[in-house]
């Protein structure tokens, strides 16, 4: 299980490390137009890729990252799950 | 390319959401019955049901295949996830990101591709404020349905012509432009920036975000599909 996610693990990793902290290409262009004060910051858990209670740095970033990779892997188990309740398919198929 | 809240107008982002919500509405129908096959009644009740319960209708079932292209699925939109955190600088002061549309609509086709970055879109919004919720329906109809589903058609459409790795560079890469035109565009709607200003600066720069884009979506689908294939 873990094997199949190492990939994306390593690249938040890394992304917390090296990711440039420019303005994206939207980002620039609203600043440029001076739109960027319009913009509401989102009062999400985890604004910013950071964990709240360990700053901005990048081992908050990694764990903000590695939280992110979790919740998908959550949001697909229940998909999974809610399509077999659905559909009434048992856990295991029997043995032929 | 995420448009945060304050940028849209509140109806014109609600209408951008009826219309995401549509077009995902219509791919999680089509991912359903892929993921699944009809399979007769009488076969589940002679594999362990009651001998009363043998009936000649049929009834979907996820299929182990099915359940396979779910699990990819997910490991296709960590991916997307985990590369779009990583900043690259482009030019003087901005930097991009991949989107990684046309990476998952190649890999899982273009139903389960879109869906994939409308996940990857909800939790950034949700969990990270990376993109407004109520530009959530914006964000989607640009980067999931112009750049994953839309662009798997064009991708279709040329591949047979200039072949897959070529298509798959021109797509990538269309995929950002088309998304932030479409970005720009509703911006400019909304009079938050004029168009004649927005648009041709957000094309200008994303066309050079789509270089990136195209080489990065090769990349990834050449090591993702060798990481498949040692599995």
């Amino acid at each position: 299980m873990i094997r199949k996610y190492l990939f994306p693990i390593i690249t938040v990793i890394i992304a917390a490390v090296v990711s440039s902290q420019n303005p994206d290409g939207l980002e620039s262009v609203s600043k440029m137009f001076g739109l960027n004060n319009s913009a509401k910051e989102g009062n999400a858990l985890l604004a910013g890729y950071q964990i709240p209670f360990l700053g901005n740095n990048p081992l908050s970033s990694a764990l903000a990252g590695i939280a992110g990779i979790l919740t998908i892997l959550l949001i697909s188990h229940l998909a999974t799950h809610l399509i077999k309740k659905l559909t009434h398919t048992p856990s295991k198929q029997p043995a032929e | 390319m995420h448009i945060p809240d304050g940028f849209l107008d509140p109806k014109f982002s609600g209408g951008l959401l009826g219309a995401a919500l549509s077009v995902l509405g219509f791919c999680a129908a089509k991912v359903m019955s892929a993921v699944t096959a009809l399979v007769p009644e009488r076969v589940l009740a002679a594999a362990g049901n009651s001998i009363g319960n043998i009936r000649t209708a049929s009834r979907r079932m996820l299929t182990e295949i099915g359940e396979k292209k779910l699990a990819q699925s997910a490991q296709v939109a960590a991916l997307i996830f985990a590369a779009q955190t990583l900043n690259f600088p482009v030019n003087s002061g901005t930097s991009g990101h991949l989107i990684g549309g046309v990476f998952a609509s190649v890999l899982l086709g273009p139903f389960a591709g879109t869906l994939v970055l409308a996940v990857v879109l909800i939790v950034q919004a949700f969990l990270f404020a990376d993109g407004g919720v109520h530009a959530l329906g914006a964000n989607i109809v640009n980067m999931a349905i112009l750049g994953s589903f839309v662009s798997y058609y064009i991708y279709a459409g040329i591949k047979r012509v200039i072949g897959e790795n070529l298509s798959i560079l021109f797509t990538a890469w269309l995929s950002v432009v088309l998304a932030a035109s479409a970005c720009a565009l509703e911006i400019g709607l909304a009079k938050s920036i004029p168009l004649s200003d927005i648009l041709p600066n957000m094309f200008k720069i994303h066309t050079l975000i789509g270089i990136f884009e195209a080489f990065i979506t090769i990349g990834l689908l050449k090591v993702f599909r060798k990481i498949e294939n040692n599995s």
